[in-house]
């Protein structure tokens, strides 16, 4: 790791040189979109409403297309992206596909995409109110991996190149190495966020055995009663990867199979041929997304899928806060 | 880079007609597979669907397909030479080979016998490697059995009892010859004389046999970690990312379908085909 300092001003200088090499998504308003020229860029104080598992993990892909005679066209184009921006859920969130998409097996076009990811993180400078991360680890940038990561201080950028092609960027741009006092400001700022959040975190342990024990508890009717299991949480997720595989097909018959994000609140979700239903009540489904996040992964990966980043919270209907529900699973409330 | 979603292309060789909705295509290859794995079959235009693997990997492939949905009425009305897509195969099958030198029993309710037909023909490839053998296999009605010239010959071999749900008497002329068992599979359990030590038993039907028979089974003395059943779930990518045939945390397509039923009781979601049970 090398950290270096870099002048607010050079920040386009920085991102004209990623853009040699990738297609830049950059923050804009509550979204990631691809860099316009010449546009000032942004990154907010905290993080954005939508993440970023869409650059990597398309709502809608095409894995192949056919035509009427049954000729297959592979259509896969290899993209290079960089995403800078994000935060350090953000990150958290693509390590939790990872675990899911590259495994033994691995989902061809996730892999790929990811393989070319260029990642520029950002540190948040406030905690927005439904921010609470430091369940999963806060806003210490240490055990996640990415290339660059900036931090706004004192009119100036601390930035820190973890990968090869970082430090050649940093030294591209001849940037000066860092003083340690700015460094510890990172810290200072950390521990400001940190201290925002007001969220004191449940023991991880604590956690899994509540949901161990409480897989038939009165806490699932009421949450099942109160939720619409419209699936804009799963949508927003950034370790939702529950996908469907659907046929495009135009009407001389020529078509594409595509894969599209689907939910497990969808009442559709485990639907079978001949009308059954393995999740047709709401509570099973509503059940099954919690334990997806917070039980399941333990046992399979030995952490939970949840970052921490508040998004389910954000865009839910019903203003279910998933820190209420840990609460009161896991006590506290 | 590798696509797995692509598939590759079969051509069927054979159609046959086992009832009114059920055929067994046979393709044109062989593929290496274990019993109990199934395959993504790929329609263009109607889709995918995961089905079953009937044959053992000596043979052809042979696929058993009830027309019920979107992609096995239109595979329905398919024919000979026509070709269909394949990926696979998937999941990991029924442990037959910890069953050598053991007593088997294989419970089959309706299409659930098409994943256990190759447990039939690999211990006819291997019969003196097993025990005692014995298939019960209900149907809905005597028109309704798959398999109905194989079982015949299966009987050569191991014990084979078969029982429908109920006959019509306004039915073809075998139903009104229907002299066998009439009920659920259950009674079958209780009027054979199943081996309750050194054992193993394969199962797959709908879940609510599937259900009974554990709860028989178990009732009978038979040690629940060595009963096995094969659950079905719409397996939408096959390979344990798109979350569609997950249960409790496993995903039927890359950890099961088959399942031992001791595994299956610990998941915090209880799978339906084991409701109730303890």
């Amino acid at each position: 790791m090398y950290i270096y300092t870099m002048p607010k001003n050079r920040i386009n200088e920085f991102l004209e040189l990623i853009k040699r090499d990738f297609r830049v998504y950059v923050p804009e308003n509550d979204r990631f979109v691809e860099m316009e020229y010449g546009k000032h860029v942004s990154f907010g104080k905290a993080k954005t409403l939508h993440g970023i598992k869409d650059i990597v993990f398309p709502k809608k892909e095409t894995l192949f297309g056919y035509d009427v005679k049954g000729n297959i066209e592979d259509k896969f184009v290899d993209e290079r992206k960089a995403v800078v921006g994000v935060r350090v859920c953000d990150v958290r969130g693509l390590q939790g596909l990872d675990r899911y998409f590259i495994s033994t097996v691995h989902e061809p076009f996730y892999w790929k995409a990811r393989e070319n990811l260029f990642i520029v993180g950002v540190t948040c400078e406030e905690a927005t109110s439904s921010c609470f991360c430091t369940q999963f680890g806060g806003l210490d940038n240490s055990d996640i991996e990415y290339d660059v990561w900036l931090t706004r201080i004192e009119g100036e950028y601390l930035f820190e190149a973890r990968s090869s092609r970082a430090k050649d960027i940093a030294e591209t741009m001849k940037l000066e190495k860092a003083a340690v006092d700015k460094i510890s400001l990172k810290q200072k700022l950390i521990n400001k966020v940190e201290s925002e959040m007001g969220w004191s975190k449940i023991d991880d342990k604590k956690i899994f055995e509540s949901f161990k024990e409480k897989t038939s508890n009165s806490v699932w009717d009421e949450l099942s009663d109160k939720c619409l299991a419209c699936g804009k949480c799963n949508f927003i997720c950034p370790t939702c990867h529950c996908f469907d595989v659907v046929e495009d097909v135009d009407f001389d018959g020529n078509g594409e199979r595509v894969k599209v994000w689907d939910a497990c609140h969808l009442w559709k979700f485990a639907l079978v041929t001949g009308d059954h239903n393995f999740r047709g009540k709401r509570v099973a489904r509503v059940k099954y997304r919690i334990y997806d996040k917070f039980y399941y992964p333990v046992l399979t990966y030995g952490s939970s899928a949840c970052v921490g980043c508040g998004r389910c919270l954000d865009v839910c209907n019903v203003n279910i806060d998933l820190r209420y529900v840990l609460k009161s699973i896991a006590g506290g409330v | 880079m590798d696509n797995e979603y692509i598939p590759e292309f079969f051509t069927i060789e054979d159609i046959f007609e086992e009832t009114e909705d059920t055929k067994t295509y046979t393709l044109d290859r062989k593929i290496d597979s274990s019993p109990g794995q199934f395959l993504q079959v790929f329609l263009p235009v109607y889709g995918e669907a995961p089905i079953s693997i009937s044959s053992h990997r000596d043979e052809k492939v042979k696929l058993t397909v009830r027309s019920v949905g979107d992609v096995t009425r239109a595979l329905g009305r398919l024919k000979k030479n026509d070709r269909i897509g394949i990926r696979g195969p998937f999941g990991l099958g029924w442990p037959i080979e910890k069953a050598r030198g053991k007593n088997v029993v294989i419970i089959a309710g309706g299409i659930g016998l098409a994943p256990l037909r190759p447990v039939v023909k690999e211990i006819e490839n291997n019969r003196d490697s097993y025990e005692k053998v014995i298939l019960l296999y209900g149907a809905r009605t005597p028109d309704r059995i798959l398999y109905k010239k194989e079982l015949e010959e299966w009987t050569k071999f191991i014990d084979v009892k078969i029982t429908v749900d109920y006959f019509d008497k306004v039915c073809d002329y075998q139903c009104k010859a229907w002299q066998g068992d009439v009920g659920v599979v259950t009674k079958l359990l209780d009027k054979s004389d199943i081996p309750l030590e050194d054992n193993y038993a394969f199962m797959c039907g709908p879940p609510i046999m599937m259900k009974y028979s554990v709860m028989r089974l178990i009732e009978m003395g038979f040690s629940v970690p060595r009963i096995y059943i094969s659950l079905e779930r719409h397996m939408k990518c096959g390979m344990g990312f798109c979350g569609h045939c997950q249960i409790g945390g496993k995903y039927a397509c890359k950890d099961g379908p088959v399942f031992s039923v001791e595994d299956a009781l610990t998941w915090s979601e209880r799978p339906e085909e084991l409701e109730g049970i303890r």
